[in-house]
């Protein structure tokens, strides 16, 4: 068991033939994903990576068979157009790796696709990986068996450090949401925490945050007053020696408020319960802990 | 990137919000612009900084006479200024404003800007305007949503007006107008941010007394004017600012002891943390990106080799995506250009770190260290700057 995708997921990656699209989704199929259709304007009815391309999504749908996700590699000026394109041909798992959207953009995306029963993940994200099974973006698949812990996360390298630190601590993932580290996201911590809730492969959650956005408290409100609980949810939160009204590298990643900061936030997750990991070398050794703890429980 | 306010002014100007009388004044020539007469109510003499908090720093007066102006302006042209956002440096004031003081009957506070946690783009007002908004709490200010297709709504404005801002009857359809230029203005130019403060009441209408635009970086592409005007106050960066800026990757100086030179925005905060928590100061937050090539990352290695207040230098990459021997190649090359006197210290792992070890001892570059234990890497460039006698702070 895993969240949002498995083994089995049929998956369109639209931007196949770029570079970018290209590099990783050889790398995808080699690890398993079962990519049945690639979307590329222009070079329908090639084959590429083995695996056929078409000239739009609705065409991939239409010739290759049900698609359950779609992965975007598509350039930043093109990016909500093939948002659009995926949902309307009825792909319900948008993951949109892109870097560089125009904030404008992903408001219109969100309110285009609010209501809809479609789960959109990123933009500016490095996507989803199930290890040993199945992986939407650019996660290096081989850093983490797989195993117990659910990672969520707006990074992406301190996810792949985090990966690491629990692989080498001896345990493994059940599932790698990158959400992205855009002002505006399509999925949130908190939908993340209740799939994760849900799934039987996952026995704790790890929350990887930074400065910037009330998404954080907002998670361990929801954590703390509608999950069970019965899983521990472990935080990190970077950016502790940002400076205010500075963008660290994420578009994302600034102090606009006094609840911005990593201190604040850092305060407001142990004050609902959450257990913060305070440096970044303890990840893995913190989460192995608890993992003893909770199966002498 | 933030505006200067007579950069934001021509703005919103040139879209027809007003913005009052005004001469911008460069150079020492231009002071002659500043005739007698110009403005009889009065001359208000503004520094042009992009950073607030300029008022209680001295950089705006208010003056009665135009020689009293000229001479004022004289002074601020090419002096520097610190305000509590400039953090802790001063900066040279390149240009002065010359704005007619104007009678205000009530003033507020007025912004266009994103709530992330609506996931779109609200009016902010506030009854308190001016330098007072800034220690007025956060829950005085009141939120007026703005859709994305169908824009600002009337009632909602007229709302605001009534209970929010107390404006008088006769005003209220003005102020809706205001409202609505200014959230078309916001979201035809795709800004971050468009603040005005104060948005003043005066006898003969509304009027934005002061002006601050933020440019949205990712939105520059479809944005001629706004691009123009990015690089435009790019020139006046700090010069190793400027060449990250060319370079295409994040640095941000933040005064510390130790460079830093990290792959990932998350991973490269985490790091200046890590080095915090270690009792040094981090000098620098450095992202070189996860594509980044080997000019990219020789680039970033010549900012840090530039920079005369660094004890020392930590790299800390993790080879998901980016090859460690490319990092290795970088530093060699940036090494021929400018000669790596402080120890550097770098924690290499995953992609190719076996070659990357290789290419630095052929490379004899003795000063570095090589570590893939991120917490014994950390341990060891802390106590070299210790061990300089150096408390880093």
């Amino acid at each position: 068991m895993a969240i949002l995708v498995d083994k089995n997921t049929r998956v369109v990656v639209q931007g196949i033939t770029g570079k970018t699209g290209a590099f990783h989704s050889e790398i995808s199929i080699k690890l398993g994903t079962n990519v049945v259709a690639g979307v590329s304007p222009g070079k329908g009815g090639q084959q590429f990576l083995n695996v056929p391309v078409f000239d739009t999504v609705e065409r991939a749908v239409k010739q290759a068979g049900p698609i359950g996700a779609s992965v975007i590699f598509v350039p930043a000026p093109g990016a909500f157009e093939a948002i659009a394109e995926a949902a309307e041909s009825g792909i319900k798992l948008i993951v949109v790796i892109t870097e560089g959207l125009p904030v404008a953009d992903m408001v219109k995306a969100k309110k285009m696709l609010a209501g809809r029963d479609i789960a959109l993940v990123g933009p500016n994200c490095p996507g989803i990986l199930v290890p040993g099974q199945c992986r939407l973006g650019i996660i290096p698949g081989t850093l983490t068996p797989p195993g117990p812990i659910g990672v969520v996360s707006r990074s992406g390298t301190l996810t792949y450090e985090a990966a690491h630190q629990i692989a080498q601590a001896g345990l493994g993932i059940s599932t790698v949401v990158g959400i992205g580290g855009d002002p505006v996201i399509g999925t949130d911590f908190i939908r993340v925490l209740s799939l994760f809730d849900q799934d039987p492969q996952t026995e704790a959650v790890l929350m990887i945050g930074e400065i910037g956005g009330p998404m954080e408290e907002e998670a361990a409100i929801f954590w703390k007053e509608r999950l069970k609980k019965t899983k521990p949810l472990y935080a990190f939160i970077a950016g502790q020696t940002a400076p205010p009204g500075k963008r660290m590298g994420h578009a994302g990643a600034l102090i606009e408020g006094k609840r911005d900061s990593a201190a604040a936030k850092i305060e407001a997750l142990k004050s609902h319960g959450v257990a913060v990991i305070d440096a970044l070398t303890a990840m893995g050794r913190v989460v192995q802990t608890s993992s003893q703890t909770s199966l002498k429980a | 990137m933030n505006l200067f306010e007579y950069q934001a002014k021509s703005l919103l100007k040139q879209h027809g919000l007003p913005v009052g009388r005004s001469v911008l004044i460069k150079t020492k020539k231009d002071l002659a612009l500043i005739k007698e007469g110009l403005f009889r109510s009065g001359y208000v003499v503004k520094a042009q900084v992009l950073a607030g908090g300029r008022g209680k720093a001295g950089g705006v007066k208010i003056v009665k006479r135009a020689d009293e102006a000229r001479a004022l302006a004289g002074q601020m042209l090419g002096s520097n200024i610190e305000t509590y956002q400039t953090a802790g440096a001063a900066v040279k004031i390149e240009a002065v404003l010359i704005a007619e003081k104007v009678a205000i009957e009530q003033e507020f506070y007025f912004a266009v800007t994103l709530s992330r946690k609506r996931g779109q783009a609200v009016i902010l007002v506030s009854s308190a305007g001016g330098t007072e908004v800034e220690a007025a709490n956060a829950g005085a200010l009141r939120e007026i949503p703005i859709d994305p297709w169908t824009g600002v709504r009337n009632h909602a404005l007229r709302e605001a007006a009534v209970e929010t801002l107390n404006i008088p009857a006769p005003w209220i359809n003005n102020f809706i107008e205001f409202g609505r230029k200014a959230a078309r203005i916001y979201a035809e130019g795709e800004f971050s941010l468009l603040e005005i403060n104060p948005l003043a009441l005066t006898p003969k209408g509304f009027l934005a007394v002061d002006a601050k635009i933020n440019l949205e970086e990712n939105a520059l592409f479809r944005q001629p004017d706004s691009l123009k005007f990015s690089e435009e106050n790019q020139k006046l960066l700090p010069a190793l600012e400027r060449k990250a800026k060319d370079l295409g990757v994040s640095y941000i100086p933040i005064g510390g002891r130790i460079g830093c030179l990290v792959n990932g925005a998350g991973l490269a905060m985490a790091t200046m943390d890590l080095i915090a928590s270690h009792g040094q100061k981090p000098a620098n937050f450095l992202d070189v990106g996860g594509g980044a090539n080997v000019d990219q990352v020789k680039g970033a290695f010549e900012i840090l080799l530039a920079d005369k207040r660094l004890s020392a230098i930590f790299v800390n990459i993790f080879g998901g995506i980016m090859r460690c021997d490319l990092i290795a190649q970088a530093l060699v090359e940036a090494d021929k250009k400018t000669n790596l006197k402080v120890p550097l210290v770098a924690r290499l792992l995953g992609n190719n770190v076996d070659q990357a070890r290789e290419i630095l001892s052929k490379a004899r570059l003795t000063q570095v260290e090589v570590h893939d234990d991120l917490e014994k890497a950390v341990v060891s460039v802390c106590q070299k700057v210790h061990g300089n006698g150096d408390s880093g702070r």
